[in-house]
């Protein structure tokens, strides 16, 4: 394991423990996090997954709907009963903090009077078939909406668990050893340095007593 | 004086030999692909067309037919009114999307149908202008109205259902000046029919009477009352009446969408029932009823067309296309 290029003096010692320290506690910080995450994200992917997959059903339905009623009307006319829609959806995208993560929170309100028919369209030049395709579509927007935030929510989660895994990974098996590596390499240096001079006093001391002799 | 349709009777006699027969229609049903359904269409009147485009540009290929379907009728009738009454509906269709669009201020042009008996560029001057001094008396009072209904509600399928019963009274004025019965009947059927349809539909949405008044098209024999009355009863109590009317035939498909929720058996009943209609009067040698019945069985067989073309397109299986396949003439 690679060492820090440091001078090995007790000055960067105290500094390089002190980083250690620090390592160490963002480590375990990072960890629970990375935990926290994967268990939230377990929870978010389930739903995300039942809603998918309640979405596409419905929405193969309904898209069957269109595909029937774009089988038996002209593109044109097709066109003209749905160009002027009697809804309107207000979309509010607020972006809502999830453990330091930024994620979208999506609120949404029908706009419309219930007296007007969700139908734009009269009856006499349209097929039936899409009425059933409207009235299905209508239903699932709430569904979609929701499966938007979802989706978006654990799209960003998995990239926030993919960095803080790499952060945890590299305090773990790079900043942490090489830390300690450091340490080490610089408590012996200190070490040495003391064993000479210990040396150096004695025999210092051996040739005093001899010239005393 | 009634008018002579002798000639154009003659003439429609050997378009219509040009029609697309059951076999040709089975072979593109029983195509592999959308590229192969158009290809069985090479020898046909489509076949000039059908040769140059893509299999997704089927609609190109169906107004064009269309298009010289309706100018040759015109070119070979004694008067335009056996054109014009079919023609109405591409009208009141430019019309809708026209007034939709001065409400919406969003311009799209390619959903106006050129087979109008306006010309689109006219009608699109008249309304940017506000001025219906030149239209017709017909589509002039009809946008008036369907506009003070719009302004009262502001729902803009005040709109269409408005312009709708305009139209259906605008082809009860050309019926009446071409003295046919035949005529007459044709559409008052299909008024009955598209209502009957209508009654299921506003059924089906949980509306109220008042809303189905709305909705309902004028001249049938059925008349309001008859669905009024019928509106908090289940739908076997319309079985029921109709039993005992020309209507027999459609009741399958009534209880067809007691079952399945889907109008689609109706639909396909409500037009072979019509066709069967005008296949049953084609004979006459001196009325419209052989021109008529000729661009309507024009008019479905284009419907016949793009039901196979969007089926092959999607790929849907075969006998799901041909459930909905229309009769021929």
């Amino acid at each position: 394991m690679a060492q820090m290029n440091v001078n090995p003096t007790r000055m960067e010692l105290t500094r390089l423990k002190g980083q250690l320290a620090t390592a160490v506690r963002g480590h375990d910080l990072m960890k629970d996090k990375r935990d926290e995450l994967m268990r939230r994200f377990m929870d978010l992917i389930k739903k995300n997954k039942e809603l998918r997959e309640k979405v596409e059903v419905e929405l193969t339905e309904a898209l069957h709907s269109v595909l029937l009623a774009r089988a038996v009307m002209s593109k044109e006319m097709l066109e003209e009963a749905v160009m002027y829609p009697t809804r309107r959806m207000d979309i509010n995208i607020e972006m809502v903090n999830l453990m330091s993560v930024e994620v979208p929170s999506i609120q949404y309100k029908e706009d419309g009077s219930a007296d007007v028919s969700m139908y734009p369209y009269g009856f006499a030049n349209t097929s039936g078939e899409l009425d059933s395709a409207i009235a299905r579509l209508h239903e699932i927007l709430p569904d979609m909406l929701e499966l938007a935030q979802v989706e978006k929510t654990c799209q960003r989660l998995a990239d926030e668990i993919e960095r803080t895994r790499r952060r945890v990974n590299a305090l773990e098996y790079i900043m942490i050893p090489q830390l300690e590596e450091t340490i080490r390499y610089i408590t012996m240096k200190l070490d040495e340095n003391e064993r000479s001079t210990l040396t150096r006093l004695m025999k210092v001391k051996e040739m005093l007593q001899e010239r005393n002799l | 004086m009634p008018v002579d349709f002798t000639y154009a009777v003659g003439r429609t006699r050997v378009l219509e030999t040009r029609l697309l027969d059951k076999d040709r229609i089975e072979r593109m049903i029983a195509a592999a692909n959308a590229d192969e359904a158009l290809r069985v269409l090479a020898e046909t009147a489509y076949g000039p067309i059908a040769s140059q485009i893509n299999a997704d540009e089927y609609e190109i290929m169906l107004n064009a037919r269309l298009k010289e379907t309706y100018e040759l009728v015109r070119h070979i009738s004694p008067t335009p009114a056996v054109a014009d009454i079919l023609a109405l509906k591409y009208d009141f269709h430019n019309l809708k999307v026209l007034l939709k669009d001065r409400y919406l201020k969003q311009y799209d042009d390619d959903i106006l149908v050129k087979l109008g008996t306006v010309d689109i560029e006219k009608l699109k001057s008249y309304m940017q202008e506000d001025d219906f001094k030149g239209m017709p008396d017909v589509l002039r009072d009809a946008i008036i109205e369907a506009q003070a209904a719009f302004e009262v509600s502001r729902d803009p399928q005040d709109i269409d259902m408005a312009l709708d019963k305009a139209h259906y009274e605008a082809v009860y004025a050309i019926a009446d000046d071409m003295h046919s019965d035949f005529v007459k009947e044709l559409f008052r059927r299909q008024a009955d029919m598209i209502n009957i349809r209508t009654f299921v539909r506003v059924k089906a949405m949980g509306k109220d009477s008042r809303f189905l008044a709305k909705a309902l098209l004028p001249g049938g024999y059925l008349d309001e009352a008859f669905f009024i009355e019928l509106v908090d009863q289940t739908l076997g109590a319309l079985i029921e009446r109709l039993r005992f009317t020309h209507y027999d035939g459609l009741v399958d498909g009534i209880a067809e969408f007691e079952r399945t929720e889907r109008l689609t058996a109706y639909e396909k009943l409500m037009d072979d029932e019509l066709l069967s209609y005008i296949r049953d009067n084609r004979s006459d040698p001196f009325g419209p009823a052989a021109i008529i019945g000729y661009l309507w069985a024009l008019e479905n067989e284009t419907r016949i067309v793009r039901i196979i073309m969007v089926g092959k397109i999607n790929h849907m299986p075969s006998d799901a296309i041909r459930q909905r396949v229309r009769e021929v003439y």
